[in-house]
């Protein structure tokens, strides 16, 4: 059966056929460079990703790559490949991924880690990077969970860490000597490893203590010591993203992304976003102005978002916001605004995007009450969450989600209550204002997740909450928010846990990870396909520990795996700022004044943010 | 306000659009290429997008008809110019004046069914069992209704022509017009299903490719392509 044939048999065939607005056909000859950028989660999600949309159009404007896309095919169509014997494809000119240079996958979450296995079981690649050759295309890896690579040390070839957009064209370069066969694979690594962002792992052997915890890594190559991440110095002026591939399934977030800024100034200590992507970088309004009209006026989407890490602390985004509003309104574009501060200042703003519909607004106060927002640093006051509530209920809206991490460093009962006591106050609110002309009734939304400690925050040393306690905290909450206008939803705390071994797992957790795709895990982040069970048996049969992992609290000399790499932050910012939670010491807004992580004189050289 | 008509095929691999996915693309493609797209009034403003009938994932067309309200003519050429995806392409389009729905005026649809059955067929008097079989009074199928009951249909008051085309190894071919409509529709699947099982046929369907020629009405007791549709109907 050929692949047309079998879509007939699987869900969603759109998922699978390519072609889309804005999508490259070009000729392909014996120079082209074969590219495939591969999303370890399904087409609709993978299509969401602004990243794979830069990358998709940087990689295809140089002349001589040609850069394709693969997504993890649902649990249906993989059925149909394997029944069927076919490999897995890529969507612009169905070529099976082993007759590729490069396969670029990108990591944004732990427990898509099975996935990436897979998807190299379904082309027929070799898992493992030492079985492979040089006929075999070269694995790369880059995205957030680059932050810590060994997890995944014995599968990928060279991890990119930090933004690509310069570094991939640095490698490319690199890889045409290969390609035209004037140097080895080892002589390409060797290179690779040179270029100052790239981390070839196997340069790199880990070495271990008695118990378990490292004590560094042994260099085998003449290669740096430390690899540096990278960053795009003048975000303003570099590559800029302006068109987008118009996607044809329902896609998670189906609209135009542009992007007005990198890093963020908050300092939220349990961000590893926060940490990693520093400095702050803005585009000005004029080239945000000029991003949106050429990506608008070239894929027909009705809607754009701002995107950031925190689109209301963009320095012009009240003025920004009008002036798009103004601009498209007529066209019937609207603008959306992917996360809200909780102050009166971004109600304003919002309040002349959905100046129709008032649906709903979610807030992330994270934390139950002041002293727990203190000790995570999330610069939220009780005083803010009230003036949002009196706000946005005067102003018509009447549903409220507000989004809370349970398992924060020193949390205690009181903490709990805390959510339970800012659900109520929403409620409360809404009946003291009895807003005119809203005839409906108030909805509070309260969704926990399960905090997982990550790599370079202030937090990577700490224990995380063990399944017992999490379940604890849930059956609290939930014998608290009772009020009958408040909904609660809960993550279950497994895949946290699970998330928390990768996150801060070592190279041998590799094998853990293998027996669990050969036991049959994948779609872990999908709770339909999540086996706990299966999990547990090949951590057992790799003879590992989850809790050496995720629950076990480091001390501050340790060695940790990700140790290897420098993003610009000093471990010892880390460990006061981790100090200062313990203490519930805040640290302020760096915009505002420099608080001496370190990014200004790791990675810059220079001042971050104007004279901050 | 102006109603736009267009002529288009959905065919290679667009075929395997969901209705939709094909209503957005057509959505965002008006878009881009800036047709003063007309919106509906109210809360959530939508361009006015018309089908004349969805097709089924997995079928395709080489002549669909839509219609789109504009607020201003536009040159036809243009229109035509436009660029879909590979598969979908704008056949022909015009301005119409005309009260009727595609909808409600449309009675047939043609299609070329291409089945593929799991052993030899070639040996079976396909010829003669398509004549036979529409020379019978009454098959009935049993169909679910829109409110989830079942009633008893009559196919052959469905079928307005079927033809053999090719019967060779563990392929048949058929040409048929079939109901479509608001009066009721017969699903070409169903007919090879119906057909099958009147002549208990042990072969089975492994594989039906379906391919809409085009959609009709009754214009002075002939059938006419319902892009032709005017106002005098």
């Amino acid at each position: 059966m050929n692949l047309e044939a079998l879509l007939r048999n699987v869900e969603k065939p759109s998922r699978y056929i390519g072609g889309e607005i804005n999508t490259f056909q070009k000729e392909i000859t014996d120079n082209t460079i074969r590219f495939a950028f591969a999303f370890p989660d399904i087409y609709e999600v993978g299509m969401s990703h602004l990243g794979m949309q830069i990358i998709y159009r940087l990689l295809n404007e140089q002349d001589n790559v040609y850069c394709e896309r693969v997504f993890a095919p649902w649990v249906d169509m993989e059925a149909e490949l394997r029944a069927n014997n076919l490999k897995l494809v890529t969507l612009e000119t169905k070529t099976a991924l082993g007759d590729l240079d490069i396969l670029g996958f990108t990591l944004q979450y732990e427990l898509s880690y099975t996935n990436i296995l897979n998807m190299l079981n379904l082309a027929g690649i070799e898992l493992l990077s030492k079985n492979r050759n040089e006929k075999d295309p070269l694995i790369v890896a880059g995205g957030p969970c680059v932050y810590n690579p060994e997890p995944l040390a014995d599968f990928i070839d060279i991890f990119f860490i930090g933004e690509a957009e310069e570094l991939l064209l640095e490698f490319i370069e690199v890889y045409k000597l290969y390609k035209d066969k004037k140097i080895s694979k080892h002589d390409l690594l060797i290179k690779a490893a040179n270029i100052e962002g790239l981390y070839v792992p196997k340069f790199y052997e880990p070495e271990y203590n008695e118990d378990g915890t490292m004590s560094g890594y042994k260099v085998t190559e003449d290669v740096p010591k430390v690899i540096k991440k990278r960053i795009i110095q003048d975000f303003d002026s570099g590559f800029q993203l302006e068109s987008m591939i118009v996607p044809f399934a329902d896609i998670v977030h189906d609209r135009a992304m542009v992007e007005i800024f990198r890093g963020c100034t908050k300092g939220c200590r349990f961000c590893q976003a926060g940490m990693i992507y520093r400095p702050v970088r803005e585009k000005k309004p004029e080239t945000i102005m000029d991003n949106v009209e050429k990506i608008m006026s070239s894929t027909g989407f009705e809607e754009m978002s701002l995107a950031s890490l925190s689109t209301m602390d963009y320095s012009q985004i009240g003025p920004l916001v009008k002036d798009l509003v103004g601009k498209y309104e007529m066209d019937n574009i609207g603008v959306s605004l992917p996360s809200l501060r909780l102050d009166s200042f971004s109600v304003d703003v919002v309040k002349d995007i959905q100046k129709i519909k008032k649906t709903g607004l979610t807030f992330a106060p994270e934390a139950g009450t002041q002293r727990l927002r203190d000790v995570i640093n999330k610069g939220v006051s009780e005083q803010n969450i009230s003036d949002t509530f009196n706000s946005i209920f005067s102003l018509g809206w009447h549903r409220v989600k507000l989004y809370f991490m349970i398992g924060l460093p020193t949390e205690t009962t009181e903490d709990l209550d805390g959510i339970s006591e800012i659900a109520n106050l929403g409620t409360y609110t809404f009946k003291q204002l009895k807003p005119e002309g809203v005839k409906k009734s108030v909805q509070v939304t309260v969704s926990t997740s399960c905090f997982v400690p990550k790599p370079f925050t202030p937090f990577q040393w700490m224990g995380q909450d063990d399944i017992p306690t999490f379940r604890q905290k849930i059956q609290h909450l939930r014998t608290k928010l009772i009020n009958r206008k408040v909904v609660y939803n809960y993550h279950d705390p497994e895949t946290s846990l699970l998330e928390g071994v990768f996150a801060r797992g070592d190279r041998k957790i590799g094998a853990a990870l293998l027996r669990a795709f050969e036991l049959g895990c994948k779609f872990d982040g999908w709770h339909e396909y999540f086996r706990y069970d299966l999990w547990r048996t090949a951590f057992e049969e790799t003879h590992l520990e989850m809790g050496f992992y995720n629950t076990r609290e480091r001390a501050y000399d340790e060695y940790l795996p990700w140790d290897i790499l420098d993003p610009g932050i000093h471990k010892s910012y880390l460990v006061s700022e981790y100090e200062n939670a313990l203490n519930a010491v805040v640290t302020g807004d760096c915009r505002d004044s420099c608080t001496g992580c370190g990014v200004n004189v790791q990675i810059i050289g220079g001042d971050c943010y104007g004279n901050a | 306000m102006e109603t736009l008509r267009i002529l288009y095929t959905k065919d290679s691999y667009m075929r395997f659009l969901g209705h939709l996915e094909l209503m957005k693309l057509f959505e965002r493609v008006f878009r881009f290429n800036k047709l003063p797209l007309k919106f509906s009034e109210g809360f959530n403003p939508i361009p006015r997008l018309t089908f004349a009938s969805p097709l089924s994932v997995g079928y395709s067309s080489k002549a669909e008809v839509m219609e789109v309200i504009l607020n201003s003519e536009i040159s036809i050429q243009q229109v035509k110019d436009i660029k879909f995806p590979n598969g979908i392409k704008v056949l022909d389009a015009q301005f119409i004046n005309c009260k009727h729905s595609l909808m409600s005026k449309l009675e047939f649809a043609e299609y070329i069914l291409k089945v593929e059955y799991d052993s030899k067929v070639e040996q079976l008097p396909f010829e003669e069992w398509v004549e036979s079989f529409l020379n019978e009074k009454e098959i009935f199928y049993e169909k679910k209704t829109k409110r989830g009951t079942v009633k008893a249909v009559n196919a052959l008051g469905q079928i307005h022509d079927m033809k053999l085309l090719y019967n060779a190894d563990n392929e048949v071919v058929f040409r048929v017009m079939l109901q479509t409509g608001s009066n009721g529709s017969l699903n070409p699947e169903k007919l090879v299903d119906i057909f099958g099982s009147h002549y208990k046929l042990n072969q089975k369907a492994v594989n039906i490719d379906v391919e809409r020629l085009g959609l009709y009405f009754t214009k002075n007791g002939t059938l006419t392509n319902l892009y032709e549709l005017s106002e005098e109907e």
